[in-house]
């Protein structure tokens, strides 16, 4: 089937995006509050996705939680979880591999939010996660704005990782990267043109509606 | 009621600064908190709120103990039953005026919020966005704000400093109002000489992060007779009018004044004049 | 910010590099062979023989074969095209990118691993190249080379199916882009079986696993192949050596067939 790569890049994007939101929303938080000594050992942690080449991600995770890892044979015994050639691996895969790009927007974006608004707040009487919820988080909306779409988009985008780990099954993790990269190798160069194309242009219309769309919300919000 | 006897440090790139106070209001106090800039004004709101830290000290207002280092017991901000107003107001950019008011709503009440806009007059803006009204507007919501939970104390830092005259006044009357129908013990810090004789009962003027005064508004009004009636007026030239003076400090010696000369013939710039400086009340 | 002072120096470290990286192209007057990924280590073998008979300084450049084939076809600086499937070098001299004859010069064949582990739980008991084995439902994952991408692939479908086995084992299958990648999987442990090339085996300890013998084929004949890309005088005397008694020596000791 032609579509199912492309379903596949969109639905692992989609799931990944929206756990990142879930996790990256408190830990940008703490990292943007934070005095801690912690601090720079929980940052290093989270942007050596940037750095590191996916393969070593993959490889790491290979050796973690495939069949003859303890971990690996632990959960798929105990909870049944299989992290390697599975659709869920992918997910937690790309959870990890795609967290720098939601919390350093979020973690900015708070950062950048005077400290009076949240302490205005909070003598009103609001506890910090209302504030958090109704206060800081509704005036950074260009931040998560910018976390989801560089999130989603990088997922599309993972080759390295998905590659190694994914066991490219046609329907399960077989998601649009690897599959015009197995056109291009097997030299059906229209199939992986028309891929290619889609790919594209969806990528280009989402980032030119969060654009224009960011710039009518910022003439009218800040002045 | 408050009780406060604490010391405060912030260490910042100056070097440190120490705040130690201590002192005693009763209710429906209406304190006039004055002293130069530096002096911790805004850092003994700020204590008081509970957003920030005491080294050592107690502090109990509204019958409960907000802190007690030698117990280790920190009352937060949200437990405190404090209405604050900071200098930049921190209204919410993402809430329109009114969703600001309702936002301090404990229940669902809108008697309060009604009761407020009418009295400060904000019918016709408080549902605009924040950022659509005007400085004065600004101010009125924020206060506003910070009285809808009916608190025991109220903190304001220079409220009303980026108003003109006119509309200073008017703000003055409602605080005035507001004290009276619901006796807060207030404590507002502020240059203006107005505001003193307006509103306060009672002055503090503070000092390097020292209490160096604190007395009754009126004694404090004696040694300083308002000069917010002074004018200037320039020996040896014509003037078609007195030059008024805008009086920076209150408090302080020498005093700080500042003088605009728009009549360019008059004088030029480096050339020195004599003056004379006359009040009338 | 830029002046003078910084300009020179800076000017002078982008020529350095542009320079120093010409030259390197410059220099090369090694014959440069590309070879699929799954003959990489007894390419090398061969090659170093060659180098060493001939004097002739050589390159190997390991890639997969549609890969090395699509850089050919744009024109890549290959010599000689040492692939895993006749395939590919139909196709590049059908566009004309190929000089003198295709020569198949070795057959490859298949293996099955099957993890030590059930063996030794008495999970399993019939030997390592019953291919129904695989259906055993204590077999979850078996990694195949992709039969899309990969000659090998290929061959492992088609054994699959004329066993009448493929439709069944279809959802247990993993499919590794490369054998390379195969074999990578199994020397992390990662999957219950495989399938993969039989030469791998033979070079490579799979320490997890217990190897079949080479599968007889009943598939269509894995042609490794060779066609000159450069009809210089070294394309030609590597071309011949991979077709002469040293390299058909090597390459049975790694478990290629002969092709005669």
């Amino acid at each position: 089937m032609f579509w199912q790569p492309l379903f596949l890049s969109l639905k692992l994007a989609f799931f990944t995006t929206v756990a990142l939101l879930i996790i990256a929303i408190p830990l940008s938080y703490w990292l943007s509050k934070s005095k801690s000594r912690l601090k720079p050992i929980l940052e290093a942690v989270v942007s050596l996705p940037l750095v590191l080449p996916p393969t070593v991600i993959g490889f790491y995770f290979l050796v973690m939680f495939g069949q003859s890892s303890s971990l690996g044979s632990f959960l798929s015994d105990t909870i049944g979880l299989e992290l390697i050639f599975s659709f869920q691996g992918l997910v937690f895969a790309s959870i990890i591999y795609s967290m720098p790009f939601m919390v350093h927007p979020i973690q900015a974006g708070l950062s950048s939010l005077p400290s009076g608004l949240e302490e205005a707040s909070w003598v009103l009487g609001r506890s910090k996660l209302q504030t958090l919820l109704k206060v800081l988080l509704p005036n950074i909306k260009a931040s998560i704005l910018t976390g989801i779409v560089l999130s989603f988009a990088h997922t599309v985008g993972e080759f390295g990782v998905v590659l190694m780990i994914g066991g490219n099954i046609p329907g399960v993790t077989e998601v649009a990267s690897i599959a015009i990269y197995k056109e291009v190798e097997s030299m059906n160069y229209s199939m992986a043109n028309k891929y290619s194309a889609i790919l594209l242009a969806f990528a280009f219309i989402v980032l030119f509606f969060v654009y224009a769309s960011n710039r009518r919300a910022s003439k009218t919000y800040w002045k | 009621m408050i009780k406060a006897s604490f010391e405060h440090i912030k260490n910042s790139k100056i070097g440190e600064f120490s705040l130690k106070v201590d002192f005693e209001l009763t209710s429906a106090d209406f304190v006039a908190i004055t002293g130069k800039s530096g002096a911790g004004k805004t850092s003994l709101l700020r204590v008081l709120a509970g957003l920030e830290s005491v080294q050592a000290g107690r502090i109990s207002g509204n019958n409960q103990i907000w802190v007690d280092t030698q117990n280790g017991e920190f009352a937060a901000p949200q437990k405190r039953a404090i209405g604050y107003v900071s200098q930049g107001y921190d209204l919410f950019p993402n809430m329109s005026g009114l969703e600001n008011l309702q936002f301090a709503q404990i229940q669902k009440e809108n008697l309060l919020v009604d009761e407020l806009i009418d009295m400060m007059e904000m019918k016709d803006f408080v549902n605009k966005r924040i950022h659509q009204l005007s400085g004065g507007q600004q101010q009125r919501i924020a206060l506003a704000r910070a009285l809808i939970r009916r608190p025991e104390l109220l903190l304001l830092d220079e409220p009303l400093s980026a108003l003109d005259k006119e509309l200073r006044l008017k703000l003055q009357s409602y605080l005035a109002k507001i004290h009276e129908q619901y006796q807060l013990t207030t404590m507002i810090v502020t240059h203006d000489i107005s505001e003193i004789r307006n509103l306060a009962n009672k002055v503090m003027v503070l000092s390097e992060g020292r209490c160096s005064e604190f007395v009754n508004a009126e004694d404090y009004l004696m040694n300083f007779k308002s000069r917010t009636d002074l004018s200037l007026k320039i020996l040896d030239k014509e003037m078609a009018s007195d030059i008024p003076i805008l009086v920076l400090e209150t408090a302080g010696d020498p005093l700080r004044i500042m003088v605009t000369i728009r009549q360019w013939e008059l004088i030029k710039i480096g050339e020195d004049f004599n003056f004379k400086a006359e009040t009338h009340e | 910010m830029i002046d003078m002072k910084n300009i020179i120096p800076l000017i002078l470290a982008v020529f350095g590099i542009i320079y120093s990286s010409s030259c390197n192209q410059k220099s090369q007057s090694k014959l440069r062979i590309a070879t699929s990924s799954n003959m990489q280590f007894v390419m090398k073998e061969i090659v170093s023989d060659f180098e060493q008979e001939s004097g002739i300084p050589c390159e190997v450049v390991i890639g997969s074969s549609g890969n090395l084939t699509a850089q050919i076809l744009q024109g890549g600086p290959f010599d000689v095209l040492a692939s895993a499937d006749i395939e590919y070098c139909k196709k590049i001299q059908k566009a004309g990118f190929g000089y003198g004859e295709i020569k198949p010069f070795a057959k490859g064949s298949l293996v099955m691993c099957v993890k030590k582990d059930y063996y030794e739980k008495g999970q399993l008991s019939s030997s390592a190249d019953d291919l129904s084995l695989l259906k055993k439902p204590v077999i979850n994952k078996i990694a195949i080379p992709d039969p899309q991408v990969a000659p090998y692939g290929r061959a492992v479908k088609e054994l699959l199916e004329l066993d009448s086995v493929w439709n069944e084992l279809k959802s247990k299958l993993v499919f590794g882009e490369s054998v390379a990648q195969v074999n990578h999987l199994l020397q992390l442990g990662a999957v219950d079986a495989a399938l993969t090339s039989f030469s791998s085996s033979v070079v490579i300890n799979f320490e997890e696993y217990i190897c079949s013998e080479q599968f007889d084929e009943p598939h269509k004949p894995i042609l490794q192949s060779v066609i000159k890309l450069n009809p210089n005088e070294n394309s030609d005397k590597f071309y011949k050596f991979i077709l002469g008694e040293k390299a058909q020596s090597i390459l049975a000791a790694h478990g290629y067939e002969s092709v005669r």
